[in-house]
């Protein structure tokens, strides 16, 4: 077990550099500057976006929202001396904090102690831990604020702090290390272990919660992260139930979950109802590491930030809509995961079907959780099912066999160790989505992820109509707004100009705006995931509904192609694309006539 | 900021007004950099003595900011000189910048023309003198923002442009402290206790801290900063930095301090009320001028926040 005798002091310090810290205060500002646009700010506006940032703020319960009535006494601030005998109306005096509402950063988080279960693991080592330091570095978790890891394997205090440092430094993803940042941090770290099935280890997880609130104060805040594997989320949800970990009335509690949110409709509703039989729905948050990405909000900041694309979002201007997440890497040695879950589940339940649902949401009356996210839910419910029977015509899959990748050969699929000689576990798959609502009726929606494709890339293109008549000589180009979410972040327009000369000669330019003009540094999506969980915003979080809905569009595919071999229908022949290819031919015969998939 | 950047800039070429544009896209041409940051102008009006240091604060603030830096040093001669550059940023890219050298008259009729049109303007009054005269008031007249020491200079907040003060940008981190230290419902509590500050301040400059008071005091109810000490002393922090500040009254502390290291991000943090005791250390970093510039431009502070600040702050002067 771990040292029993711990420092009591929590001396959460910092050493970020100055820097470092201004960028960071600027970027978390709201990166307001525009590239070749106009960018007017004026302090009214800054005002009241203040006021909506406020509201926005209680709507999602941030630990220290405003006061209610703060900007009333600000204004009659002139009428008093220091208040004595005036208790009952001071600031300060409901325990809400006068000076956070008037903070820049008027959301930050309570004192909390996170407590990561698979501590040690490979998602933990690469990118939880490197998160975290670089908000604490950044001083956005506030002075109060510890880790607990949380492992079956047997190790000591000591040992996991020099565990995380170690990962530390050698993760691609931690920030610039400031000097004597990762000492500090250090003194953060703890750590418990034993049998997820039992009770020990639940009660060693209570008695840290204790020892926190006894260094810091406050309530006993947690955030209880399942870096696990799926297997272990419903054994931990339940220890920590049992224990009484989940009660809320000793500070706010707070578990996050990890994809996959099981594994087909049924599995995910089974663990959808495991989850609440110890938490409630408001209390857990799903992580979709693709909502974290500032390319994906951007989505929601053009669409719903301007006037001018709104208007042609639409059946009557839209002529279809590509979304794209093409990966060129392999298995990389995850055989015994991708084997039982395939493309569909690694990606189109969740992180295509997150930007599918983004692209095509009515605009929300707010930009907070359930606004969100009911937005969300409707338009989920508005795609056309596909059970068995519609499969065919609107799904293709593949699996990538031998080829080239960046002028050097790769193995298949078959051959990638550790998967099944004859495997039939889909690599690719692309999908029509047909949205029954006034918005989109006739406009499909084509979502393609693959692995081993050319390159790496993802992207939402909203493809127009071409102009109803043409003027001009030679033939009629649509016009495309495409958001690339990674790698070159940014937007881009592309419509038709006349090109120099004395003919009236039209041809395709495309007007670029790249992420990187505000040259700043993207922050890590878990990183702001993870800040969001411990403020209590579950706006970039899947809520229980879409999750089952988007279980919901894909079960038909899976039911198909994942038939016991007698009822199976005969698929296509795998392998049926060489890497470094665009997938099988059958995904262009999906767009259908006059339609092809952009061209990365 | 431009740290981490192996660019070396390109420039100061001579130029004129009407040449300006043309030089930089010559000198653009050179960098076979695609994307440029027309993000907006910053357009700093100083005096030869404070150039250099303009100019430092100026190269440290990255292009989202401003993607063009117009420089006007008021004190030269009728005879106008206009140098153009690129400065190199972290990530390969550059901003533009234009250093004017005139009398103030000249240089009304020559920054205007220069001005990349149809984005945010930032005017910073990085000199001594009152801001007046014909030239302030024209670039006010465009100015999203106009920066300057509020303070020193007697200029109150207006409400035909966000007015920002270096100082209080400044003492930022102190604030964002001071909020963490009541983040805590139950240290939040203790506030109706408090009846007295101190804030220490590094050197002679005691404006930012007067501001910092004005801040804790209009935040608290308080009328006026009879309540309040300024002490001056020393902690490793620039002139004009905080050094510390205490929030006391009747059994309850609250001290945020610096450690005295020169080199030290960090500052104690004290809390004692009613059998509590508890220690703890916070970032405070202290920020350079670009930092500062940095943080107003990225977006400017809540008016009325300010406003509240430097009304108790200027019946201290």
């Amino acid at each position: 077990m771990s040292a029993p005798n711990k420092p009591a002091g929590n001396k959460a310090a910092s050493k970020s550099g100055a820097k470092k810290a201004a960028g960071k205060a600027a970027k978390t500002a709201g990166k307001a500057s525009t590239v070749k646009a106009d960018a007017k700010t004026k302090e009214k506006g800054n005002v009241q976006a203040n006021v909506e940032t406020d509201l926005a703020a209680r709507t999602v319960g941030v630990a220290q929202a405003a006061p209610a009535k703060r900007r009333a006494s600000v204004k009659t601030a002139q009428t008093s001396t220091p208040r004595k005998g005036k208790r009952s109306a001071a600031p300060g005096h409901d325990g809400q904090n006068p000076f956070r509402a008037l903070m820049r950063r008027n959301r930050a988080p309570e004192p909390a102690t996170l407590v990561i279960f698979g501590a040690t693991g490979d998602l933990s080592r690469r990118k939880l831990l490197p998160a975290v330091f670089g908000l604490w570095q950044d001083g956005l978790l506030g002075s109060a604020f510890n880790i607990v890891g949380v492992g079956r394997q047997e190790m000591t205090d000591e040992a996991f702090k020099d565990y995380a440092v170690a990962a530390l430094r050698e993760s691609k993803e931690t920030d610039t290390i400031q000097p004597g940042s990762l000492e500090k941090f250090r003194d953060l770290l703890y750590y418990e272990y034993g049998d997820f099935g039992g009770d020990e280890v639940y009660d060693l997880v209570g008695k840290e919660l204790d020892r926190a609130e006894e260094a810091h104060g406050g309530r006993k805040n947690a955030l209880f992260y399942l870096s696990t594997p799926p297997s272990l989320f419903e054994p931990i949800s339940n220890g920590l139930g049992r224990l009484g970990l989940a009660d809320q009335s000793e500070g706010w509690r707070r578990l996050v979950i990890e994809k996959p949110f099981g594994r087909d409709l049924t599995s995910a509703r089974a663990l959808n109802d495991a989850i609440h039989r110890v938490w409630d729905e408001s209390q857990v948050y799903r992580i979709d590491h693709y909502l974290g990405k500032e390319t994906v909000q951007n989505l929601m900041a053009i669409r719903f930030g301007n006037a001018i694309f709104e208007p042609l979002w639409n059946r009557g201007y839209v002529d279809h809509v590509q979304i794209t997440a093409s990966e060129d890497l392999g298995l990389e040695g995850r055989a015994g995961y991708y084997e039982e879950a395939g493309v569909v589940r690694d990606m189109l339940q969740n992180h295509l079907m997150q930007l599918f649902a983004l692209t095509a949401m009515e605009p929300p009356a707010a930009f907070d959780a359930d606004a969100i996210r009911d937005e969300k839910v409707k338009v989920l419910r508005a795609v056309k099912e596909i059970p068995s029977g519609r499969v065919k015509s609107v799904a293709v899959r593949g699996q990538y066999g031998p080829g080239t990748m960046y002028g050097e050969k790769v193995p298949g699929y078959r051959e990638e160790p550790n998967v099944k000689a004859r495997s039939v576990t889909p690599t690719y798959v692309a999908v029509k989505l047909e949205v029954d609502n006034w918005r989109w009726q006739g406009v499909p929606f084509f979502l393609r992820t693959g692995k081993r494709l050319p390159k790496k890339v993802t992207e939402i293109a909203v493809v127009f109509k071409r102009p109803p008549l043409g003027i001009f000589p030679g033939g009629l180009e649509r016009n495309v707004l495409a958001f690339r979410i990674q790698p070159d972040e940014g937007v881009s327009l592309k419509f038709s100009s006349k090109t120099p000369g004395q003919e009236m000669v039209l041809r395709e330019v495309v007007m670029d705006f790249r992420y990187d003009a505000f040259g700043a540094q993207l922050e890590s999506p878990y990183s702001r995931l993870l800040l969001d969980a411990m403020l209590g915003d579950a706006t970039l979080f899947p809520r229980e509904d879409e999750v089952d809905l988007a279980w919901q569009i894909v079960s038909g595919i899976l039911n198909v192609w994942e038939a016991e071999p007698g009822r199976r229908e005969k698929g296509p022949d795998f392998p049926n694309y060489p890497s470094g290819t665009w997938g099988p031919d059958e995904a262009d015969e999906l767009m259908g006539a006059d339609r092809r998939w952009r061209r990365l | 900021m431009t740290d981490g950047t192996d660019l070396k800039p390109l420039g100061p070429v001579d130029t004129t007004v009407r040449k300006a544009q043309v030089t930089l896209d010559e000198l653009w041409v050179q960098t076979s950099v695609e994307t440029r940051a027309y993000t907006g102008n910053i357009i700093a009006l100083t005096v030869k003595k404070h150039l250099r240091r303009v100019q430092e604060a100026l190269a440290g603030l990255e292009g989202r900011y401003a993607g063009r830096q117009i420089i006007g040093v008021m004190d030269g001669t009728d005879d106008l000189t206009v140098h153009a550059s690129l400065v190199p940023q972290r990530g390969g890219l550059y901003v533009e910048r234009l250093t004017l050298e005139a009398s103030a008259e000249q240089l009304q009729g020559a920054i205007l023309p220069l001005i990349r049109p149809a984005t945010v303007n930032h005017v910073w009054w990085g000199a001594d003198s009152r801001p007046g005269g014909t030239l302030l008031a024209e670039l006010t007249d465009l100015a999203d923002q106009v920066i300057v020491d509020s303070l020193t200079l007697d200029m109150p907040p207006s409400r035909h442009y966000a007015l920002a003060d270096l100082g209080w940008s400044r003492s930022a981190p102190w604030r964002e402290a001071l909020a963490q230290v009541f983040d805590s419902p139950d240290a939040a509590r203790q506030l109706p206790n408090i009846d007295r500050l101190v804030v220490r301040h590094a050197g002679k400059k005691d404006l930012p801290a007067r501001l910092y008071a004005g801040f804790v005091a209009s935040t608290l109810g308080w009328t006026n900063l009879k309540n309040v000490e300024f002490r001056s002393g020393r902690c490793g922090r620039e002139n004009g930095d905080l050094c510390g500040v205490e929030l006391l009254g009747d059994g309850v502390r609250f001290a945020l301090s610096a450690s005295g290291s020169a080199h030290s991000d960090v500052v104690s943090l004290e809390c004692r009320w009613d059998g509590v005791n508890r220690e703890s250390e916070v970032p405070v970093p202290a920020m350079t001028l670009a930092d500062g510039l940095a943080r107003v431009m990225a977006r400017p502070e809540r008016g009325e926040v300010f406003e509240h600040a430097w009304a108790l702050a200027k019946e201290t002067l």
